[in-house]
C-alpha cells in the first residue's frame, strides 16, 4: 500500500492545461487536476457512492475558485515590482517549499502564492503557524506562515512560542498596518509586533525603509540558514509591501544569495576529534543522542556510519525521530534500559538542553556534547568534551578517526532492553484490554498497539506513514507503541513548549508536506498521514479539519477522548474544594461529528473491536479519495488514577517516550 | 577524619565538582556521624547520613508518605531485592555479598541502609549514588507513580 501522488501544487502547468481541456471546473476535475487529491483521486471520480459524494449530500462543496485558482500556473515576478513581490521572489529563489496562513497582509500571501510557493489557506493564524512548523519538522526545510496585523498575529504567539522551543526555522511574516499611523490608533488592529515575540524567535526585524527590503531577506535568510534554527519575525508596513521599484538599482544589496550568506559550516577541530575517540575507545557501552541538529544538517547517514563502525549505541530525542532507524540493532530508542546503563553520552545536536536528571543517564557518565554554537556548549549538563561543529561534519571526522569495533556484550544489552521495553508494552496492553472491557470503553494502550499493528505489520510498509505524534496524556500511551524507521517520520508535537493544541496544525503541515514529497518524504509522496491528540487538544485546532477537507489532505486524526482535561486528577484531590468543574467536558462528546460537518469523515470507536475496523475505512477513504477521518476514541477519563495501573506513566527521556527534550 | 569519612566526603565531592549535585556540603553530626546534603534530580535535598563506626549509610527519607505495607511499600522492597539479582547488567548490579540494603519504613518515611565494610567504603558510596538514580529514574519512573511524584517533588503535572 505504497500510495503516491502524482501531481503537487507545483504542476500548475499541466493541470491547467487539463482544466482548460475540462472548462467547467467540477469536485471531480479538481481533484483531478491538482496535487490536492490524494492517492485516490482517480477512484473518487469513479466512485459514485464514495464518501465524498455522501459529504456532496450535506450540501458541502468546493467552490469552483479553489480548484481554478490553485491550477493556475505560476507567475514569477519582475521588475517593476511591489515590495512584497520582491520578498516573494526572495523566499522562492531561497527555497521556501512551503507557506501557511490565514487572509491579511494581503500583498504578501498574494505574491507568494504567484511565485509558487506551495501555499495553503486555514481557518486560525496559529494552527497554520503550527501547520509550517509541522512542516519544517518533517522535512528539513523551511517553511513560512502570515497573519493579518493585530488579532491574526496575536493568535500566532503560542504557535510561534512552541517552533521556537523546537528550533524551527520558521518565517513568520505578519502585516503591520502603516508606519505613518504608528502610535494613532486610526482605524482597528493596531499592535507593535517585535515586542511581542521577543524570547520566542531567533531574530526580528520591523522593515520600515522600503529600498532595504532585499538586504533584510538576506538578514532573515542568513538568521534561518545558519547556526541554530528559531523562528524569524518579519512584519510589513503597507509602506514596504505596496513599494514599487522600477528596477534593481533601486534596492539596497541587491545580489545573489551566493554573496549574502555562505553555505560554510564549522567543522571540528582534529585534536577534538582525537580526545573524542579516546573517550569512545575507552567507554564500554557508549551512547549516541541524536537530536534536532542531526536531522536539520541532514546528517543521518553519518550517524549511521559511525554507530556501526565502533558499535555505538543511538537514541533519539527531538521534535522529530527516525535519523537512527528505531529497528537498528544499534537503536536504544525504545531500549530505554539501556539508556541507564550508558558509560559515555555523546548529545549531537542538542539544541533543547536537558537538564542534570532530565536525561536517565547515570551519574557516572561521561559526556560529550557536539553543538555548531560554542555560546551553549557547558549550559545545564557539565562536559567532559565540547565540540563546535556542524553534525555532519563532526560525524564525518569520527567516523575516519574511528576505528573499527564491536562490542557484543553492548548490543546484547541493548537487545535485552528493547525486548524489555515490548514485553513492558505487551503487558500494558493486556491491562489495557481488561480494563476496556471492565469499563466498556477504550484504553489508549490499547489505542497504541492497535495503531502499531495497522502501521508496522499489516499492509503497510513500516517505513511509509509519517506521524504526528501528539496530545498529553494519551502520548504518554501512544509514543510507546510508534516507530521511525527513516527521517522525518514521526513529528513530535508536544515537544518542549509541551502544547497539545497545535496537534491538527501540525497535521495539515505534516500533511502537507508528504502530500507533496518535500525533503526525506520524497518516497512517501501522497500516502496518508496519521496524526493523535486528545480531546483537550483537539478543541483548539479542530476546525483545521476543514482545511484538511478543503486540500484533500488525506490524514486520519485520533482523538482520544476521556471527557477532561489530562491533569483534572489535579481539581480531584490535594485538598482541592470546588474546582473539579474546571477539569472536566461534557461526557461522550462526538468529535468525529464536527469533522463530519467539515466535509470530512468521522468514526466513533467505544471498543477495542471498533479499533482496526476503523482504521481501515479511514485509510482506504484517505488512500482512495484523499478525505481525511477523525476517529473519537471513547475513553475514561479514571484510566489516569492508580485505579488503573500504570495510570498516566511518567516521562522518560531520552528516546521513544521523550518530549520534553 | 576517618578513612571512610575521607573516602566518602572525597568521592561525593567529586559528583558536586563535575556538576551533578548542586549545594553539596558535609556536616559532622558527632564524632561517629556526618551527614551529605545534596540536591539532585528533585528540588528537595537528599540527605545522607554516615555511621563511620557501624559502617552504614542511610539515605534518609528518600520517599515519604508510604504507608508501611502499602503497595509502594512492598513494591519498593521488591525493586531493591531486584537491584541484586542476576538478571540486572554487571555494571549495575548491586553486589549483594559485598553490600547489605535493607529498607526501613519510619513514620511513613522510606529510607535506605546501606551497610559495608572499610574496604568497600568506595564501593558503597559509588552504589549508594546510582541507587538513588535507579530509584528517582526507574522504580518511580517505571511504576504508577505519576501523582505522588508531583505531590511529593513538586515535579510538573505535565
Amino acid at each position: 500500500m505504497n500510495n503516491k501522488t502524482e501531481n503537487t501544487q507545483t504542476d500548475t502547468d499541466q493541470a491547467s492545461e487539463k482544466l482548460t481541456e475540462d472548462k467547467t471546473v467540477t469536485r471531480r476535475n479538481f481533484i483531478k487536476s491538482t496535487a490536492l487529491a490524494g492517492a485516490g483521486a482517480a477512484t473518487i471520480l469513479q466512485n459514485e457512492s464514495s464518501k465524498a459524494q455522501q459529504t456532496d449530500s450535506l450540501g458541502i462543496k468546493i467552490p469552483e475558485e479553489i480548484p481554478r485558482t490553485l491550477a493556475e500556473a505560476a507567475k514569477p515576478a519582475n521588475f517593476p515590482m511591489t515590495g512584497a513581490e520582491v520578498f516573494a521572489k526572495f523566499m522562492k529563489d531561497e527555497g521556501v517549499a512551503g507557506f501557511f496562513c490565514c487572509p491579511g497582509n494581503y500583498n504578501m500571501i498574494n505574491a507568494i502564492a504567484a511565485e509558487g510557493i506551495p501555499s495553503y489557506g486555514g481557518r486560525c493564524e496559529g494552527n497554520m503557524t503550527s501547520a509550517a512548523d509541522g512542516f519544517s519538522r518533517v522535512t528539513g526545510e523551511i517553511a513560512a506562515t502570515s497573519g493579518t496585523e493585530g488579532p491574526g498575529f496575536t493568535n500566532m504567539i503560542m504557535n510561534i512560542g512552541a517552533a521556537n522551543s523546537s528550533r524551527t526555522p520558521l518565517l513568520v511574516i505578519a502585516s503591520n498596518k502603516t508606519i505613518g499611523e504608528d502610535d494613532t490608533e486610526h482605524g482597528i488592529q493596531t499592535a507593535y509586533q517585535q515586542a511581542q515575540t521577543d524570547g520566542l524567535k531567533k531574530w526580528g526585524k520591523r522593515l520600515i525603509t522600503p529600498n532595504r527590503i532585499y538586504e533584510y531577506a538576506a538578514y532573515a535568510f542568513r538568521q534561518l540558514k545558519t547556526g541554530i534554527p528559531k523562528p524569524v519575525h518579519l512584519d510589513f508596513p503597507g509602506e514596504i509591501s505596496r513599494a514599487r521599484f522600477e528596477e534593481p538599482g533601486e534596492l539596497q544589496y541587491y545580489y545573489d544569495k551566493t554573496r549574502y550568506r555562505t553555505e560554510s559550516k564549522a567543522h571540528p577541530n582534529p585534536a577534538d576529534i582525537s580526545r573524542a575517540v579516546d573517550m569512545i575507545q575507552r567507554a564500554e557501552r557508549p551512547m549516541i543522542v541524536a537530536s534536532t541538529g542531526v536531522f536539520y544538517d541532514k546528517a543521518w547517514d553519518a550517524l549511521l556510519r559511525v554507530a556501526e563502525k565502533n558499535d555505538i549505541a543511538v537514541t533519539e530525542s527531538a521534535p522529530m525521530r527516525g535519523h537512527f532507524s528505531d529497528s537498528h540493532a544499534l537503536s536504544a530508542s525504545t531500549g530505554l534500559d539501556a539508556v541507564r546503563s550508558a558509560d559515555l553520552v555523546i548529545l549531537i545536536g542538542q539544541y533543547c538542553m536537558p537538564s542534570i536528571g532530565e536525561f536517565a543517564f547515570g551519574p557516572d557518565a561521561k559526556w560529550i556534547r557536539i553543538d555548531p554554537d560554542a555560546t551553549d556548549i557547558g549550559r545545564n549538563v557539565p562536559i567532559d568534551l565540547g565540540i563546535v561543529s556542524s553534525e555532519k561534519a563532526a560525524l564525518e571526522a569520527l567516523e575516519d578517526a574511528l576505528p573499527v569495533r564491536t562490542r557484543p556484550e553492548w548490543r546484547n544489552e541493548l537487545a535485552a532492553a528493547r525486548k524489555a521495553f515490548e514485553d513492558q508494552s505487551q503487558e500494558y496492553y493486556s491491562l489495557g484490554l481488561k480494563y476496556s472491557a471492565d469499563t466498556e470503553s477504550i484504553h489508549p494502550a490499547v489505542i497504541g498497539k492497535h495503531l502499531q499493528d495497522f502501521l508496522y505489520h499489516g499492509d503497510i510498509a513500516p517505513d511509509q506513514t509519517t506521524v504526528v505524534s501528539g496530545g498529553y496524556g494519551i502520548g504518554r500511551y501512544t509514543r510507546r507503541y510508534l516507530r521511525a524507521h527513516r527521517p522525518g517520520q514521526i513529528c513530535n508535537g508536544a515537544y518542549q513548549y509541551g502544547a497539545i493544541g497545535p496537534d491538527v496544525g501540525y497535521t495539515v503541515g505534516v500533511g502537507a508536506a508528504v502530500q507533496n514529497g518535500v525533503g526525506p518524504q520524497a518516497p512517501y509522496r501522497g500516502a496518508p498521514i496519521v496524526g493523535i491528540t486528545g480531546d483537550a487538544g483537539a478543541a483548539y485546532s479542530i476546525m483545521e479539519f476543514e482545511t484538511l477537507g478543503k486540500y484533500r489532505i488525506p490524514a486520519i486524526m485520533i482523538v482520544y477522548n476521556n471527557n477532561a482535561w489530562g491533569v483534572w486528577t489535579s481539581g480531584a484531590g490535594r485538598g482541592a474544594v470546588r474546582a473539579q468543574h474546571m477539569y472536566l467536558f461534557q461526557e461522550n462528546l462526538r468529535y468525529e461529528k464536527i469533522a463530519e460537518a467539515l466535509g470530512c469523515n468521522g468514526e466513533y470507536v467505544t471498543s477495542p473491536d471498533q479499533m482496526t475496523p476503523a482504521l481501515e475505512r479511514a485509510y482506504k477513504l484517505a488512500s482512495d479519495e484523499g478525505i481525511s477521518t477523525l476517529i473519537n476514541c471513547q475513553g475514561k477519563k479514571e484510566f489516569w488514577t492508580n485505579q488503573y495501573p500504570p495510570s498516566m506513566p511518567r516521562h522518560f527521556a531520552p528516546g521513544a517516550l521523550a518530549y520534553y527534550k | 577524619m576517618t578513612k571512610v569519612l575521607e573516602v566518602f566526603r572525597s568521592e561525593l565531592q567529586t559528583y558536586a565538582d563535575r556538576g551533578i549535585f548542586q549545594n553539596f556540603s558535609c556536616i559532622n553530626v558527632g564524632e561517629k556521624v556526618s551527614e551529605f546534603k545534596f540536591h539532585w534530580m528533585t528540588e528537595k535535598p537528599f540527605l545522607l547520613r554516615l555511621n563511620v563506626v557501624k559502617h552504614e549509610l542511610e539515605l534518609r527519607r528518600i520517599l515519604p508518605s508510604v504507608p508501611y505495607r502499602s503497595d509502594m511499600d512492598n513494591a519498593f522492597r521488591r525493586f531493591l531485592l531486584a537491584r541484586c539479582a542476576e538478571e540486572v547488567p554487571n555494571h549495575r548490579r548491586i553486589d549483594g555479598k559485598r553490600l547489605s540494603i535493607k529498607a526501613r519504613n519510619k513514620n511513613s518515611d522510606v529510607s535506605v541502609s546501606i551497610g559495608f565494610s572499610e574496604s568497600d567504603s568506595r564501593l558503597a558510596v559509588k552504589t549508594s549514588i546510582n541507587l538513588l538514580h535507579e530509584i528517582f529514574n526507574n522504580f518511580l519512573v517505571e511504576g504508577p507513580y505519576q501523582n505522588y511524584m508531583v505531590e511529593m517533588f513538586n515535579l510538573p503535572e505535565e
